[in-house]
């Protein structure tokens, strides 16, 4: 596979160690959002979950569960009324709460990159795709301008766009919505990042569509990229991931290898989660 | 695009012509003849040149004689007005309507150019940063001194500033229209006017613009926060502000009576009022008519140019013919009792 | 023109007052009211506004018994009189006569005109909206027609040529005003219309039986008012901006009656010597503007009505 380009941070805790440890380690995560003349929300009450290279783990959960604040937690994309009041989250060893925003911002779509819910509305109207699956690589010095271009055509390539040469001078509502979709994976993926975040990635997709995606995060994490998906589709995360967190307004009630979930929840809501997802015969 | 811009022209046109009927059918139900010829006397405008008295009367006898039945006098202007000779004004014999016009509606425009690059000036900035601090004391006070400015009319506007500036301080003058200084207060009064107005809108809009979920993705790209603002979200909150600019640059192309009156400019606006009170139909007339084109032409520019911006129309399945205006358009086009 | 876009939109005419609709359209329409009230107070702006307007009212209606000397009662002997001088608070016009006094009547001369305009105004976008939205088809598109026309005409264009028209009486501007600015309100009235007509409680109201009129009056006109108020109470400091601007031009209010404008177009004549003559109008003119503005922007956020209101 292609060679990631080393980050050196200047203030690092620690170097990435190998093996082992996982690539991302979130503790005890508490998110709060602030309300007037109100109890501050508490989106995220004690989140805790790692995910090792090459693995993938589902945070499901209902709407208001929390787990889309706790997704955009680790990136730092938080709203500005809301603030990580205690917990750590460690990638690579280095721990993401107290890095600077020159730091973060470095880490952001190089190393952990996120693809959201709704192509059409995370991708900008107004720009090519070329422009789009290229500027991160600029911004990141990750090649030059014209190996940029090739990169943005291998990427659309590997998601599986036809003509991908033509496609770059596209406007994504020139796409279907399938490809809208599979071109957003593409921004995310080109540059090699070493966790991807899914927040939701086959919800607003039909169900050929929902495969294709599923296959193309496959092929991530086979790979070797570690995979975080967020979804309320129980079928999906079996059909995909390894482990699974559960949520409940805020909290986590349940964890564990997708398998043993699903066939021994320990958790009430959990059970009631599987009955009402796995009742149509979610068989993937 | 063609068909597009063809069937904007046919609405034009078919307005214009409903246009010029409501207007002369007012002025010939108003007290007096369309054309009290009998009254006719030098005019002493500024403008200088033009026929004698006699020439004019005679050419008003001709087309708008007390014999002459009322529609045909409506032919006839109109038919001058589309072969650009609608005869002499009444107010000022010497002088055509057309005339008039082709020399004084330069001024009124270069007037409204100046004001509304001067308001675009101050109002992005000051949109664009009250939208990044929305909610802070920042924002709440400037808006609150934007929204004041807003419903005040530009003449109120002009007035203080006159007091300010020329009475209080004779840094300029209070009225004329011979060198650069005159311009400067005017400037300042359509444009700080016209800045308010912006102002509200470029906030409103870059607030929408970065609750986008692009501008979310681009940060989890890694993008440094001045390039989202700058790529991301001014450049799409500002093609819409195309929309808002173009009307209201003929807006008050078309409305600079009141200001043109208090600093006595020469331009369309002044004659405009001019002619109002002297009932000077014929000018009254073209005068409408010019303005009514000024407008319509203004918004079919301002579509053309946002159909062009905007990827979506230039390339997309329907194309011009989903493009019918968005909605904030509207806004502007506010009818004659508005505020300019 | 509100600045407070952080009114949050909650659901005011959409909640479920799933009541049958011959008690709804009563006890919603209070209901809805009060509300609506009840968040006006809180905008500390909108309520001192509205203490203010009420003043000006008052002023307007007790003219006569207020001011301390007639708005016509000229006195050569003692014109021009700088402000603060014996007997006249605000001095005197070029012909002796008293500023204060002609400022409070000019009020009276102000909401006289905003009030006949925006009756005019008012009647004529109702009966012209409620039929556009309600019976729509050929009548829709006719009078939309209209409205299209009416807004190829400029600014001010329409409202000056019909004051050439009608002539310069207190009631002609104000007619003149109000013909000039039916149609905002009147696309409001039918944007209302269309909203609401194909609203359940219509439906429920025509399966009981209410025919085409008792629908308009008792279900559609209730649920346009809020609209219509914020219209007007924009539609006042509107007129009054109008008016002046036809003093500016000489073809305001008639002397001797005082307007506003008037004052302010006198006065800008003796700028250099009595700026006091320009200052006091403009000022009071200033205020009455701001206040019935901020009202407006009340009661805009009060109904919920963002911009389009």
């Amino acid at each position: 596979m292609s060679a990631f380009t080393d980050v050196t941070e200047a203030s690092t805790t620690t170097t990435t160690v190998p093996g082992d440890a996982p690539l991302l380690a979130v503790r005890d995560l508490r998110v709060w959002f602030d309300r007037k003349r109100q109890e501050p929300l508490k989106a995220v009450d004690g989140l805790s979950y790692t995910v090792d290279a090459g693995r993938a783990r589902a945070i499901v959960g209902e709407s208001g569960s929390g787990k889309t604040v706790a997704a955009r937690a680790v990136l730092g994309l938080l709203p500005g009324t809301s603030r990580i009041v205690d917990g750590e989250i460690a990638f690579g060893g280095r721990d993401l709460r107290s890095a600077s925003p020159e730091q973060l911002r470095r880490i952001r779509g190089r190393e952990i990159a996120m693809v959201f819910q709704n192509a059409s509305e995370a991708l900008n109207p107004t720009l090519t795709l070329e422009r789009q699956l290229t500027e991160h690589l600029l911004w990141h010095r990750i090649c030059s301008r014209k190996e940029a271009g090739q990169r943005a055509i291998q990427a659309l390539a590997d998601v599986g766009i036809p003509e991908p040469a033509a496609k770059l001078r596209m406007y994504p509502f020139q796409l279907s919505g399938g490809m809208r979709q599979r071109a957003m994976l593409a921004v995310a993926t080109v540059t090699r990042p070493k966790l991807l975040i899914a927040d939701e990635p086959t919800t607003a997709v039909d169900v050929t569509v929902q495969r294709q995606v599923l296959d193309l995060l496959q092929r991530l994490k086979d790979d070797g990229m570690a995979i975080v998906m967020i979804t309320h589709d129980l079928g999906v995360a079996r059909a995909f991931c390894d482990d699974v967190t559960v949520m409940y307004q805020g909290r986590q009630v349940e964890e564990g290898p997708i398998r043993q979930v699903i066939d021994n929840p320990r958790d009430a809501y959990t059970r009631r989660l599987l009955e009402s997802t796995l009742e149509v015969g979610h068989e993937h | 695009m063609v068909v597009f811009v063809l069937r904007r022209l046919v609405r034009i046109a078919v307005s214009l012509v409903a246009v010029s009927m409501i207007t002369f059918i007012l002025l010939e139900l108003a007290p007096g003849d369309f054309a009290d010829i009998s009254r006719l006397t030098s005019g002493g405008s500024a403008l200088g040149g033009g026929a004698s008295v006699e020439t004019a009367t005679s050419q008003f006898t001709s087309r708008y004689g007390n014999q002459i039945p009322p529609w045909e006098q409506y032919l006839k202007f109109m038919k001058g007005a589309a072969t650009l000779d609608m005869g002499p004004s009444y107010k000022y014999p010497e002088l055509t309507v057309q005339h008039i016009i082709g020399s004084a509606f330069p001024i009124s425009a270069g007037l409204a150019l100046c004001a509304v690059a001067l308001a675009l000036l101050v109002a992005v900035p000051l949109g664009v940063i009250a939208a990044l601090k929305r909610n802070t004391r920042w924002d709440y006070s400037t808006m609150f001194g934007v929204t004041a400015l807003h419903s005040l009319p530009s003449y109120l506007l002009a007035l203080m500033l006159i007091l300010l500036f020329s009475i209080t301080f004779h840094l300029f003058p209070s009225s004329g229209w011979s060198g650069p200084k005159d311009a400067v207060l005017p400037v300042l009064a359509l444009g700080l006017s016209s800045a308010a107005v912006l102002a509200r809108y470029v906030r409103a809009a870059m607030i929408e613009t970065l609750r986008e979920e692009y501008i979310t993705a681009a940060y989890a790209k890694g993008a440094h926060p001045r390039v989202v603002l700058v790529r991301h979200a001014l450049r799409n909150s500002l093609i819409p502000l195309v929309t808002v600019t173009g009307p209201l640059l003929a807006t008050l192309m078309t409305g600079t009576v009141f200001i043109e009156t208090i600093f006595q400019i020469p331009g369309l606006g002044q004659y405009f009022g001019i002619a109002a009170q002297a009932r000077d139909m014929p000018l009254l007339m073209g005068c409408t008519l010019f303005f009514a084109a000024i407008l319509m032409f203004m918004n079919l520019l301002v579509d053309l140019a946002y159909g062009l911006l905007d990827p979506r129309i230039r390339f997309g399945e329907g194309g011009w013919a989903t493009w019918r205006g968005p909605r904030w358009r509207r806004r502007m086009l506010r009818p004659a009792i508005a505020t300019p | 023109m509100a600045g407070t876009e952080m009114a949050t939109a909650d659901a005011a005419s959409s909640d479920s007052d799933a009541v049958t609709p011959e008690s709804s359209s009563l006890p919603k329409a209070r209901s809805q009211w009060r509300r609506a009230w009840e968040k006006y107070c809180g905008n500390k702006l909108a309520v001192v506004s509205l203490v203010i307007c009420a003043l000006l009212v008052v002023i307007a209606i007790f003219a006569p018994l207020i001011a301390p000397y007639g708005y016509a009662d000229t006195n050569y002997d003692n014109h021009l009189a700088s402000a603060f001088s014996p007997h006249h608070l605000f001095g005197t016009d070029e012909l002796g006569r008293d500023i204060l006094s002609r400022l409070i009547f000019s009020t009276r001369s102000a909401l006289l005109v905003a009030l006949a305009s925006q009756v005019v105004a008012v009647v004529l976008s109702v009966v012209i909206g409620l039929i556009a939205g309600y019976a729509g088809g050929l009548a829709d598109q006719v009078l939309m027609g209209i409205t299209d026309v009416m807004f190829a005409f400029p600014a001010y264009l329409f409202t000056i040529i019909l004051v050439t028209v009608m002539g310069q009486s207190l009631l002609a501007v104000g007619l003149a005003i109000g013909i000039a600015s039916w149609v905002t309100m009147a696309r409001l009235v039918r944007g209302q219309v269309l909203a609401i007509k194909v609203k359940e409680y219509v439906e429920a109201g025509r399966a009981m039986g209410a025919g085409g009129t008792t629908i308009a009056t008792r279900y559609i006109l209730p649920n346009t008012l809020g609209p219509i108020l914020v219209t007007i109470s924009f539609g006042i400091p509107a007129a009054i901006i109008a008016e002046a601007g036809l003093s500016l031009i000489g073809l305001g209010v008639a002397p001797p009656t005082p307007s506003w404008g008037g004052l302010i177009n006198t006065g800008r004549s003796y700028i250099l010597s009595e700026p006091h003559m320009l200052v006091a109008p403009m000022v009071l003119f200033a205020i009455t503007v701001l206040a019935f503005s901020w009202v407006g922007d009340g009661l805009r956020d009060a109904f919920d009505l963002g911009e389009e209101g």
